[in-house]
């Protein structure tokens, strides 16, 4: 294997990695990507098989856990109440994410300004709206011009299809004068780029078989290796090394296919391995210098985890909805509750995001992400008869709250099969949080009775969706404060300079929104701040 | 592999786990060969197995009875019944689902005309800027 040295080694081939990579082809450094996971080709992906909803509880679940490949890395979740979920293979967890697309709002940046609570970010819309804007064009985002809910910009593409699920729900936002626009998706509303557009499949977990999915396995890689930069495929990164004398970091030590372990040296190392990974690497990053993990003189790596916490209401209607018909992840998406109200019990807010049905199997399961199958017995052919093909749903997406005692450290036993101690997750919700789920679930049950649903469906009690840690933040977030953050306004570490952090786990605040176009606006955004400090990078 | 009997009693189980509709258009687990998705899962699985046939001597074809004894083992059983019953692609059409592979057809899905989504729009669109100045 030739290990000669780089100027830029990305470690993880994921949303941030491939972004920051294309972020800096121009420079024409030579650009490395350790990937721990294979190369999946299209043809492989479950959809195309007659059995395809089995993959979901098998080879293709979200759970890592569950999955158990080789390439996975365990995660000790027995002191959370959320399970963080992922994919590792070229395109990371955008091989099985749902290509829900919304920015961030002005006010997410500003929660402190605003409401007293959590950090400011170093950033803000303004500054991240350009690259919001590019990676839209380089993902093929589709959706609706001029919603209200944000500052103007254009989607690239027109909506995808909101079918009789998004009419029916839209009329009761209506009727109720409340917020609702038809979701930004990173789906194809029509075919683009040499992709083809969505064919309405409603397996986009599965990986998408039809490339219409912006997963960065269809989008960015095929021109960053048309372009030159190296992808090492099956290469976990066992650690981040450090001249001791320098505080530089010099490169990396990597466990590669052969089996055996190698280092690799580079000029500069960019950690792209998502809010539970990347702490995990700086963490099992210890030398001298780094008593405490790498990067971690401030105390904060790994603290302030922040997830997404989710519940649902369904409504059963009078006609079919046909909620398998379609991208899994929304049709449309209601902020009427997203900002703080002195009137409520709670600071921040959440979305409602209309779900679709999911297949038979799935929904007979308990749902997605969910493991609470549905009863047995005349109970079930009750259910599966005259209520799962009328179903609409809403899901309740809360805002976060950064806490210190949220948290990802390193598991004392459990390792991946690479002997590298795994992950551990401690994570329990928030009161405030808990106080918005309670709101946003009776919101839910008026919005879909105020749709004309003729039953209402809820859990009725304060426990969240158990695999619906797909949004991992926090854990090394970005700040002016050394003593209070791990990197600076555009992802360069405190305290080695030529460490650079891409992901998830740099947010400072989560919004209400899935994070994945943030994260890649905000990847792009540090490599223009790359190109545009080159001259005094590591100073 | 099981014994005819406990074939039978199984056969009978499903049947009570995922029951046929009223005019039977719809099979239940049992009638529609679901067993042997889940005999394929003891093969994989000796524990599961041994489990299941025990619960087979102690229940027969009595779900209710099968549940009270051995819930975890149930709770297993009813999940592969779920899988095995709804992964068929002669099950997915009695739930408006294709048959087929979902990948390369999908579902042919309309777009919605622009003048109907200026008008379920407008009233968002009425109401004015909805997000704070920072």
């Amino acid at each position: 294997m030739n290990n000669e040295p780089v100027d830029v080694l990305i470690i993880g081939a994921g949303a941030s990695g491939a972004a920051i990579a294309w972020s800096l082809l121009e420079t024409r450094m030579r650009i490395l990507c350790l990937e721990q996971g294979p190369h999946l080709h299209d043809r492989n992906f479950p959809s195309r098989r007659d059995d395809y909803e089995l993959a979901r509880y098998g080879e293709f679940s979200c759970d890592p856990n569950v999955r158990n490949l080789k390439q996975d890395y365990p995660i000790n979740v027995e002191d959370s109440v959320i399970a963080p979920v992922n994919f590792n293979a070229v395109g990371g967890s955008t091989i099985n994410f749902l290509g829900h697309w919304p920015r961030m709002r002005p006010s997410d940046f500003r929660a402190k300004t605003l409401d007293g609570v959590a950090e400011d970010w170093p950033v803000d819309y303004a500054m991240l709206e350009p690259f919001y804007n590019m990676n839209d064009r380089n993902a093929g985002v589709s959706g609706l011009a001029g919603n209200p809910a944000y500052p103007y910009y254009e989607p690239p593409n027109p909506p995808i299809p909101i079918g009789k699920l998004g009419q029916t729900l839209a009329k009761g936002f209506n009727q109720l004068g409340w917020h609702w626009w038809p979701s930004d998706v990173a789906i194809l509303s029509r075919d683009a780029d040499s992709r083809q557009k969505c064919v309405n499949a409603g397996t986009c977990d599965l990986g998408c078989a039809a490339g219409a999915k912006g997963g960065v396995n269809f989008t960015y890689w095929p021109t960053l290796e048309g372009a030159g930069v190296e992808l090492r495929t099956e290469c976990r990164v066992r650690e981040i090394l450090i001249n001791q004398e320098t505080g530089f970091a010099t490169g990396v030590l990597y466990h590669g296919p052969d089996g055996q372990v190698h280092e690799q040296k580079a000029e500069m190392v960019i950690v792209a391995c998502n809010g539970v990974g990347t702490p995990r690497l700086l963490l099992n990053s210890k030398s001298n210098l780094f008593a405490e993990g790498l990067a971690n003189r401030s105390g904060m790596v790994g603290k302030n985890l922040m997830f997404h916490p989710l519940t649902g209401v369904s409504g059963v209607f009078d006609e079919p909805m046909k909620g398998h018909e379609g991208p899994m992840a929304c049709s449309i998406l209601s902020q009427e509750f997203y900002e703080t109200d002195p009137d409520r019990d709670f600071v921040r807010g959440y979305g409602l995001h209309s779900g679709r049905s999911t297949t038979p199997m799935t929904y007979a399961l308990g749902g997605y992400g969910i493991d609470s199958p549905i009863p047995w017995g005349a109970e079930h052919r009750e259910i599966m008869d005259e209520v799962y093909p009328y179903l609409a749903g809403l899901t309740v997406v809360t805002e976060d709250l950064p806490e210190e005692s949220n948290r990802v450290t390193l598991d004392p036993d459990l390792t991946d099969s690479d002997g590298i101690p795994a992950p551990k997750v401690t994570y329990r919700v928030g009161e405030n949080t808990k106080r918005m789920l309670r709101h946003g679930e009776a919101r839910a049950r008026e919005l879909l009775e105020a749709a004309g649903a003729k039953r209402i469906l809820s859990k009725n009690d304060d426990k969240v969706w158990w695999r619906a840690g797909w949004h991992q933040m926090g854990t090394c977030r970005m700040g002016d404060d050394p003593e209070r953050s791990v990197v600076n306004g555009w992802g360069r570490s405190h305290d080695v300079k030529n460490l650079f952090i891409v992901d998830g786990s740099i947010f400072v605040t989560s919004g209400a929104v899935n994070p994945t176009s943030t994260i890649q606006a905000l990847a792009l955004y540090i490599g223009d701040s790359i190109k545009n400090n080159i001259a005094n990078l590591f100073d | 592999m099981l014994t005819d009997s406990e074939r039978k009693s199984l056969d009978g189980l499903l049947d009570q786990i995922i029951p046929p509709n009223a005019d039977n258009s719809i099979p239940g687990a049992g009638q529609l060969g679901t067993a042997d998705f889940v005999i394929d899962k003891t093969a994989k699985d000796p524990e599961f197995a041994a489990a299941l046939r025990k619960g087979l001597r102690l229940a027969g074809d009595d779900a209710g009875k099968f549940e009270a004894a051995l819930p975890e083992i149930f709770a297993a059983l009813q999940r592969y019944t779920y899988m095995g019953y709804y992964s068929r692609s002669d099950t997915r059409p009695l739930f408006g689902v294709s048959a087929r592979p979902i990948h390369p057809s999908g579902y042919d899905v309309a777009a919605e005309p622009e003048d109907l989504m200026k008008k379920l729009t407008a009233p968002v669109v009425a109401r004015g800027r909805c997000y704070r100045e920072t």
